[in-house]
């Protein structure tokens, strides 16, 4: 079997991996594997079952893809669409392909693989950019509307997260008297039932000009905000744009200021969370490195740089990870919060899901929904596992 | 030791930070308890959003709030349920998730990335969807009202099991083939040579998942049809009327709920945060 | 790929029949009950009642358990608020498991009758055995008890009403006085007058505290004598007169700083116990916790709540409340629970559950046995005063009513900050309407 050909890295790689199988590992992860088949990936396929029903509570009529055709607009929109995110995956496979064929032979480049799949590739994203205007003129507008909601919450909240998690994180492991008390302390906001967290902020983010939030900006010399029932969006506010009705133009508005006020909510809640996952990362950073560090006359910066930061970066890649997908199906923090007032310019899609649940009894038509925003953190999923994996650092 | 200007002013800017950003940390939990100890009008009409004005604080310190909670026939119940209910949860992810991950990260068989990959994709479904479901599923296991129905779902979580092989992975797998040379068995390696060196995000889990079990509402409403194992989450719950919250009643047994979790944290932080000075490791 | 959909579509289709089965047998409304025998049943009663109400509901339900005749045995159960029931209820219309009585508004009975879930009142209300009698109906508040019946349904009952409330106009009585009115003004012009007295006697003062919930502008335009839905109750009328006069009126007060937008939660109530706004808009219900607020307050005063300013003949009232619905099962069961509610209804049960809950009776009677907590609560017994000499109208009681009272909220909003009236109400308009089609059963 091995005797064709030479034997290349590729072969000695597979013969590596038969001779170490451990078959003995489906029984490891065989419990949770069955709870979570069960309670969390079953649960799909019913819904995938429900959305192609008119179910109001109960099933009703048999429906098939209307309901996907009502969210996009219309059955022609709808394949379209399909077509496109087709061409997007079928131009990967491609070009995967071909990585996989030049493995095993160097010498060809295969130039068609690659010029079709990128083209492929390129089509499909075109396309899908083309269908947006599109399916927001015809389809259901709360979908593009919530999902632009989700995709600025999503923007707002991680890196910042990230940010205060790891200067907190780092602050916290110098030795200092009283640390463990403000470990604690740190995580309170993350702990302390959301009610009191809710109502604290409401009020210094009130729209009230004595409000903590409107002093400060009033001392900046601006006139005061209406914060949480400020449906305008940031940079409508700052610069006047975004004022039309097409979809670009909505794009253009920026998000909400009330939905930066959550946003900035979020931090607070999360800081002290991802600061302790990020002390966790900390504490599996061998000693000695910062010993040997030191030895060299290392600063901060440069330890930082060049051990912490590259050491951290699993953990930096989980919680960027978690918090990409905890902020596409976030309900909690915004529900809470969310204002009439400030209707639509706060909800994302998760939200819409529960509001068509739960105040149209449409569950036909939310399980659809539910379907979309489920397939779009997969996707965005697997394009982050490709970019990250290239860098994350997991030290074996 | 002499302490130079520049390092000094670090040294200033750093406890300012800290103490600023301990203050922000602080606000929800000084309302908190500024408020259990209001009376109704105080938490309306007596409010500020400084904890340094005495109008953040209670003219005269209500206790009677606590007595009213605890008092309260059924709080006692819900409490021992709450942890009765926590403890087997928080077991269960446990062995659960360390299995897994070391299985996903230190073993190799067939199609183990595509399965992982498949967990992940269950932290990506709303909740919101997967209530409808998952009854079904308990009542036609016949578990509504009872303690399986709150405590198995959770136990299997593909976010621990992400969040442990994060760590597995960073262990040298050379310290692995040490102990296999040696003869010994994968659960052997893993209960003997791993957990310790994990112990740290075991520890992270342990308080996480206490937290969210501690914390959860909807479920518990939705699977309970009596009293026999609703938990304190519940009770929390009750103080809302149509006319009005009984802010100050809310805020006492958030208090009273809280309590736990901090006991919780103070114990597990120790372990969570301490460095691995352990030579048995190499970068 | 191709190979990924059939699995797919196969575990779909699975599941499917997996939990397809349990069809609705429950009995239709047109069956006779007059055979039926509801000796010894046991029903469960699904309730939102927690502290203070919950006990006055477990002494009504101990003393129906122990009397009745039938030995018919009612066993509450504390569901959470109503949000909570309404999720519980769902899932367990989904699992066939359903309890036989349940609380909740019009519009969530409305969602639960979709699936043909709940019973038609109407067979047992008019029951010549079991049903009302000629003294109940003329004691029972009809107005009250017809809010159940839902034109979505083809006019079936589907819940009855155990209390009301109805939005009130609060204000300060001592500054009023002070300011040289004798009584609450009567007409909105009198309204703004008063607003604007209010906002210029002294300091960081105003007049009314805008609330821009739905029943607030419901209640606003129910006293200009305007509605929301059209006449057969098909689709909703927002770009009246009635509503146009109420977002002007309003716009008005609030440019001319007489009127502020409620900064956060309670809000209201916070600068109304301070002294600082002469009017507020809020439940009925809301009375004691006013009452603590003023009191808890550095300066009590006096204050009262009354109609509010209309331009009806008779006061009209935003009166709204939960209704308890029945769940079909068996007709023992259905009876027994219906012979529980009758009970929760009478003039007995009524008194101890007002005095509890400060809910108003649905029973005309009721005022008379109440006679020594209405002296004692005399602002209950002003404000019960009042609403019965006012006329009362309901909210929609139809599905997604909910997601318009958001719409509601943010298009008053939206005008407050500048919008077009005529525009923002014609956009509104349309949209409740597509609310409507696409949530109507």
């Amino acid at each position: 079997m091995y005797g064709r050909g030479k034997l290349t890295l590729g072969k000695l790689k597979e013969r590596y991996k038969r001779l170490n199988t451990d078959y003995e590992g489906f029984l490891f992860i065989a419990p949770a594997c069955l709870l979570i088949f069960i309670f969390g990936i079953f649960p799909v396929f019913y819904t995938l079952y429900i959305s192609l029903f008119k179910w109001r509570i109960k099933r009703g009529a048999f429906l098939g893809l209307a309901n996907y055709g009502e969210l996009f607009g219309s059955y022609g929109i709808l394949l379209l669409l399909a077509a496109a995110v087709m061409a997007v995956i079928g131009g990967t496979l491609l070009l995967n392909g071909r990585e996989k064929r030049r493995e095993k032979n160097h010498s060809s480049p295969l130039r068609g693989l690659l010029i079709g799949g990128k083209a492929a590739q390129a089509a499909g994203w075109i396309g899908l950019i083309l269908l947006l205007p599109l399916i927001y003129s015809r389809g259901d507008k709360k979908l593009l509307d919530s999902l632009r909601v989700t995709i600025w919450y999503s923007l707002g909240t991680v890196p910042f997260q990230l940010l205060f998690g790891l200067t907190l994180s780092i602050m916290l492991n110098r030795e200092f008297k009283g640390r463990q008390a403000f470990r604690v302390i740190y995580l309170l906001p993350y702990v302390v039932p959301s009610v009191a967290a809710a109502t604290v902020f409401e009020r210094l983010f009130s729209l009230r000009p004595e409000s903590f939030a409107n002093q400060v900006v009033q001392s900046l010399g601006k006139a005061p905000l209406q914060w949480l029932q400020e449906p305008k969006g940031l940079l409508t506010l700052w610069f006047g744009w975004g004022t039309g009705e097409s979809y670009l133009q909505t794009w253009l508005q920026g998000p909400s200021l009330a939905l930066a006020t959550i946003m900035i909510f979020n931090w607070w809640v999360f800081a002290g969370y991802y600061a302790l996952i990020f002390s966790n990362g900390l504490s599996q950073i061998p000693t000695q490195l910062y010993d040997a560090a030191k030895v060299d006359g290392a600063g901060f910066w440069t330890t930082l740089r060049n051990i912490t930061i590259p050491m951290l970066s699993p953990t930096t890649f989980f919680l960027t990870m978690l918090g990409i997908i905890g902020t596409f199906k976030a309900f909690n923090q915004i529900y809470i919060l969310r204002n009439p007032a400030a209707r639509g310019a706060t909800d994302p899609l998760s939200i819409q899901i529960f509001f068509t649940f739960f105040r149209k009894s449409r569950f036909g038509y939310a399980s659809a929904m539910a379907l979309i925003l489920f397939a779009i953190v997969l996707a965005l999923t697997v394009l982050q596992q490709r970019l990250m994996s290239k860098d994350v650092h997991y030290g074996d | 030791m002499e302490i130079k200007p520049k390092r000094k002013l670090t040294e200033v800017l750093f406890l300012a930070a800290l103490l600023l950003g301990a203050f922000v940390a602080l606000m929800p939990f000084l309302y908190m308890v500024a408020n259990s100890l209001k009376t109704y009008g105080e938490t309306v009409t007596r409010v500020s959003s400084n904890p340094f004005s005495p109008r953040f604080w209670p003219r005269k310190l209500q206790w009677n709030n606590y007595l009213t909670i605890i008092r309260d026939d059924n709080m006692g119940h819900y409490f021992s349920n709450s942890l009765i209910i926590a403890l087997i949860t928080v077991s269960g992810i446990i062995a659960t998730s360390t299995l897994a991950a070391y299985g996903f990260s230190k073993m190799r068989f067939p199609g183990r990335d595509r399965i992982f990959t498949v967990l992940l994709v269950t932290l990506m479904i709303p909740e919101t969807v997967l209530l409808i479901p998952n009854f079904l599923i308990i009542s036609s296991l016949r578990w509504v009202d009872r303690l399986a129905a709150l405590t198995v779902p959770f136990m299997g979580s593909a976010f621990f099991i992400f969040f442990l092989r994060q760590f597995f992975k960073q262990i040298p797998d050379a310290l692995m083939e040490a102990a296999k040379i040696d003869g010994a068995s994968h659960l052997t390696i893993l209960v003997r040579i791993m957990v310790p060196l994990i112990r740290a995000p075991l520890f992270t889990v342990f308080f996480l998942a206490f937290n969210g079990s501690w914390n959860a509402l909807q479920w518990p409403m939705v699977v309970t049809q009596s009293d026999r194992w609703r938990p304190i989450s519940v009770a929390v719950a009750k103080y809302v009327t149509e006319a009005g919250p009984e802010t100050q009643l809310r805020m006492a047994s958030a208090m009273v709920a809280l309590a736990p979790i901090l006991v919780i944290f103070l114990i597990a932080q120790k372990q969570i945060t301490e460095a691995i000075t352990n030579t048995g490791m190499k970068g | 790929m191709k190979k990924a959909i059939m699995l797919l579509s196969i575990l779909a289709l699975l599941t499917g029949f997996l939990f397809a089965g349990g069809g609705n047998e429950g009995a239709s409304s047109a069956k006779a009950y007059d055979t039926v025998d509801p000796s010894g049943q046991t029903v469960v009663f699904w309730h939102a009642s927690s502290k203070l109400h919950g006990e006055a509901l477990e002494k009504i339900i101990n003393e129906f358990n122990s009397t009745n005749e039938w030995g018919i045995t009612v066993v509450p159960e504390f569901a959470g608020y109503y949000s909570d029931i309404y999720n519980k209820m769902t899932t367990a219309i989904a699992g066939n498991s359903t309890p036989d009585l349940v609380v909740g508004y019009q519009n969530s009975a409305a969602s639960f009758q979709l699936s043909d879930t709940l019973v038609d009142l109407n067979g047992l209300v008019n029951n010549k055995a079991w049903g009302l009698s000629k003294e109940d109906r003329d004691d029972f508040i009809m107005d009250f008890l017809d809010q159940d019946v839902n034109a979505q349904f083809g006019g079936q009952r589907l819940g009855f009403p155990p209390n009301r409330s109805v939005q009130m106009t609060y204000y300060n009585q001592t500054w009023l006085e002070k300011l040289g009115f004798e009584a609450p003004p009567q007409s909105w012009d009198d309204f703004y007058a008063v607003c604007k007295a209010a906002t210029e006697s002294a300091g960081d003062t105003y007049g009314y505290a805008i609330s821009t919930d739905a029943s607030n502008i419901f209640a606003m335009v129910v006293s200009r004598g305007g509605s929301v839905l059209n006449k057969d109750q098909t689709l909703y009328t927002l770009n009246t007169p009635e509503m146009k006069d109420t977002m002007t009126f309003m716009k008005k007060l609030y440019d001319d700083g007489y009127g502020r937008k409620i900064a956060e939660k309670y809000g209201d109530q916070t600068d109304f116990g301070v002294g600082k706004v002469m009017f507020t808009t809020s439940s009925s219900a809301g009375i004691p916790y006013y009452d603590k607020a003023v009191m808890g307050s550095e300066k009590p005063f006096e204050w009262s709540l009354y109609a509010g300013p209309h331009s009806t003949k008779k006061p009209t009232l935003n009166l709204y409340g939960p209704s308890v619905s029945i769940c079909k099962s068996t007709p023992e069961k259905e009876l027994a629970a219906w012979l529980f509610l009758k009970h929760y209804t009478n003039t007995a049960s009524q008194t101890e559950w007002v005095k509890a809950t400060n809910y108003y009776p649905v029973r005309k009677s009721v005022k008379d046995s109440l006679s020594s907590y209405l002296v004692e609560n005399p602002k209950y017994a002003e404000s019960f005063e009042v609403l019965l000499n006012s006329d009362g109208y309901s909210e929609p009681p139809f599905i997604g009513w909910d997601e318009i009272r958001d719409m509601l909220d943010a298009g008053f909003n939206a005008i407050l900050d500048g919008a077009a009236i005529e525009k923002t109400l014609i956009d509104m308009e349309m949209e409740a309407n597509d609310i409507m089609a696409s949530s109507a059963p």
